[in-house]
């Protein structure tokens, strides 16, 4: 990891279980990175990776009771965030720290108009009058590029297509210019050609604001597009770190190289050379590294010791035994 | 690793003589939507809107489009899963609309459709061989050990061992799920196959390896497939062929490799462009598509992409433009297609 004095969030080896009726389940299993101003970080994993439970618990919004922070810390601003007061989080959640999720109708309340629904959002944070609030979301509907703004104020969310509706709801996540904004694959549900919108959208907004972005998704090509660095989770873990040019060339980690070789488009030949066997069940990892017995560098050792996430250049950061050979080997390929 | 560094796929399976295996024409639905007072329909919405297509042995046509496109209609009208408004489908020489329910039924083993998510409608209590079984069951095929013999094949053919048979759903990876999904399609002994969008819900790792289960399938038992995907990646990859449709209509059809490489209609081409691609990033240049998808109530007049197209003129608005030889095998309904 970079030692960025400019980091605006950074995660520390976070601990994330699910308490069931068999005992804890390690989600989130020893996680860090940072992220600073201005930078997009892509946090890119598969189902059951804890790529969703990193961002809940970012903003500690996962259900009391059935799961708990077992440890770590998140530094925010001056705040470690697995320590603060609810208080204190209810102030930063919407202001500081803003997050959107994929399903955009159930984010926006039926009821209430997107006009209320932002001057809402604003007037919890900022001591502003209603007529005021009214006209600085109708100002952020334009920044967001929603056609006709003046007019999408007065309508309900079931009135706009889904494209338009999470327009609105990245609008009410940027009323109060938040510092960190948190994406948990807002695009997932959307069409290619709207997909391509709210991406550009994204990033116009970041590069105007300097706001960082952490951006969940299981989508490399999302990846590629949005994020200057990524991090690769397999099980609860950091296996792979890189900014994305180099993470995308060369992976080192054989789960990360696994990844491109599943693209369709690096078929070589008629078929894809897909990873075997599929992501273990949380409830009974694998010993050792977590992909060994999907993993075609596995050697016996790697059933035994999990592997630390070791520094290679340029701030790459790997979990594999074997990174150093499989470094070599790769380059070797490069070449010739 | 470079984008797109792969060869020229194998040859295209379509064979040069052989007869189309199935024949859509000018195949329309509608929908009813909203009903008065006295329960008269307050509107039509037109999903297809006279759409035709071909489908040879052993082909594999993918059909793209965004949601809204009608591409999802289109694949269980050509089933008689939906029942089509108009148009004719020809099954191997048979003309399904011909066939009445009974036969219609029988007719089902040769024509099967693989869902999404195969476990949606499924009772979650019966076992995995139970599953296949009940497809087998319900085309009167296989009895006693034999049935239970041809449970064991067919989940061999999918990649599942014999072991499986006993096992729950709930027990099974999203994956191994749509593998079973698959042996059930495959239970009658099919022909052809509808694929709806088979592999977007699973995870990237495990998508390559039923993308590679279905091209087995194909070469194995020569299958027909129409293969339904919002995916271009998946449907570049697996397809010899790519129809694309948008608000009900086919605007380009054209062999996977010459669409992906020279697009024709300004639909394609804005699709092709906005879809993220990794090892290109951000350095391409975006084709922005104006507004919304119009609704399929009151479609626009002349060509249905108009309204969006950066092309567009007023003769547009007036003509419906039919679909025009581009290159060999490679047709588009524009009045102003990008030459190839």
């Amino acid at each position: 990891m970079t030692d960025r004095h400019d980091a605006v969030l950074r995660v520390e080896e976070l601990q994330t279980q699910f308490l069931t009726a068999q005992g804890p389940v390690h989600a989130v299993n020893g996680v860090s990175f940072e992220i600073g101003a201005g930078e997009t970080l892509g946090l890119l994993g598969e189902s059951g990776s804890g790529k969703s439970t990193i961002g809940l618990s970012l903003l500690r919004l996962l259900p009391p009771g059935r799961s708990r922070i077992a440890g770590g810390r998140i530094l925010f601003g001056g705040d470690d965030l697995v320590q603060a007061s609810e208080e204190r989080l209810r102030r930063l959640r919407g202001k500081d720290i803003a997050m959107i999720f994929q399903e955009s109708l159930s984010a926006l309340n039926p009821v209430y108009t997107v006009g209320e629904q932002i001057a809402e959002v604003i007037r919890q944070h900022e001591r502003l009058d209603r007529r005021a609030a009214f006209r600085r979301a109708g100002e952020i509907l334009e920044m967001v590029g929603m056609p006709d703004p003046g007019r999408r104020l007065s309508e309900y969310p079931h009135e706009l297509s889904g494209g338009m509706r999470q327009r609105v709801v990245i609008a009410a996540a940027l009323a109060c210019q938040p510092k960190l904004l948190i994406c948990d694959e807002p695009t997932t549900a959307l069409d290619v050609t709207v997909q391509a919108q709210i991406l550009d959208l994204i990033s116009d907004i970041q590069r105007r604001t300097g706001m960082a972005v952490l951006f969940i998704t299981h989508d490399l090509g999302v990846v590629a597009e949005i994020a200057h660095r990524a991090v690769v989770l397999y099980a609860g873990r950091v296996v792979e770190e890189a900014d994305t040019p180099s993470l995308l060339a060369q992976p080192r980690m054989p789960y990360t190289q696994g990844l491109m070789r599943s693209l369709p488009q690096f078929a070589e030949g008629r078929r894809l050379a897909a990873i075997p066997g599929f992501v273990p069940n949380p409830r009974s990892m694998p010993s050792g590294c977590a992909f060994h017995p999907r993993c075609g560098e596995a050697r016996p050792d790697c059933a035994e010791t999990v592997p630390a996430l070791a520094e290679a250049e340029n701030g790459r950061r790997v979990r594999c035994l074997r990174w150093r050979e499989i470094a070599h080997q790769t380059e070797r390929r490069v070449r010739t | 690793m470079n984008a797109f560094t792969n060869q020229p796929l194998a040859a295209s399976a379509i064979p040069a003589v052989t007869n189309p295996l199935l024949e859509v024409a000018d195949l329309r639905k509608t929908f009813s939507v909203g009903r008065g007072l006295f329960g008269r329909p307050r509107a039509i919405l037109k999903a297809v809107s006279g759409v035709s297509l071909k489908v040879y042995p052993g082909e594999i046509v993918g059909l793209v489009g965004e949601s809204g496109s009608g591409k999802t209609t289109l694949g269980r009208c050509v089933l008689r899963l939906v029942e089509p408004s108009a148009g004719t489908v020809r099954f191997d020489g048979v003309d399904l609309m011909a066939l009445t329910g009974h036969q219609l039924r029988a007719f089902r083993k040769h024509m099967q459709i693989i869902f999404q998510d195969p476990f949606d409608s499924i009772n979650e209590r019966m076992s995995i061989g139970e599953l296949v079984g009940e497809a087998l069951a319900i085309h009167r095929l296989a009895k006693g050990k034999a049935r239970r013999d041809r449970i064991v094949e067919l989940l061999e053919q999918v990649g599942l061992r014999a072991e499986f048979a006993d096992r729950y759903p709930h027990t099974l990876s999203g994956g191994q799920r749509q593998r079973v999904g698959i042996a059930r399609a495959l239970a009658g002994g099919p022909q052809f196959l509808v694929a709806d969008e088979p592999v977007s819900a699973l995870d990237l790792s495990v998508q390559a390896q039923i993308l590679n289960l279905l091209l087995d399938i194909r070469d194995r038992l020569n299958v027909g497939m129409l293969f339904i995907s919002h995916d271009l990646s998946v449907v570049r990859f697996i397809a010899d062929r790519v129809l694309v449709m948008y608000l009900g209509k086919i605007v380009e059809s054209a062999p996977a490799e010459v669409l992906y490489r020279s697009a024709a209609h300004p639909y394609t081409q804005a699709l092709l462009s906005a879809a993220p691609i990794v090892g290109e990033g951000r350095s391409r240049e975006r084709i922005r598509l104006q507004g919304e998808l119009p609704s399929p109530v009151d479609p626009p007049s002349g060509c249905v992409f108009r309204t969006r197209c950066p092309k567009a003129t007023s003769e547009c608005a007036a003509v419906e433009p039919p679909m025009r030889a581009i290159g060999p095998d490679h047709h588009a309904a524009c009045l102003y297609p990008a030459s190839a």
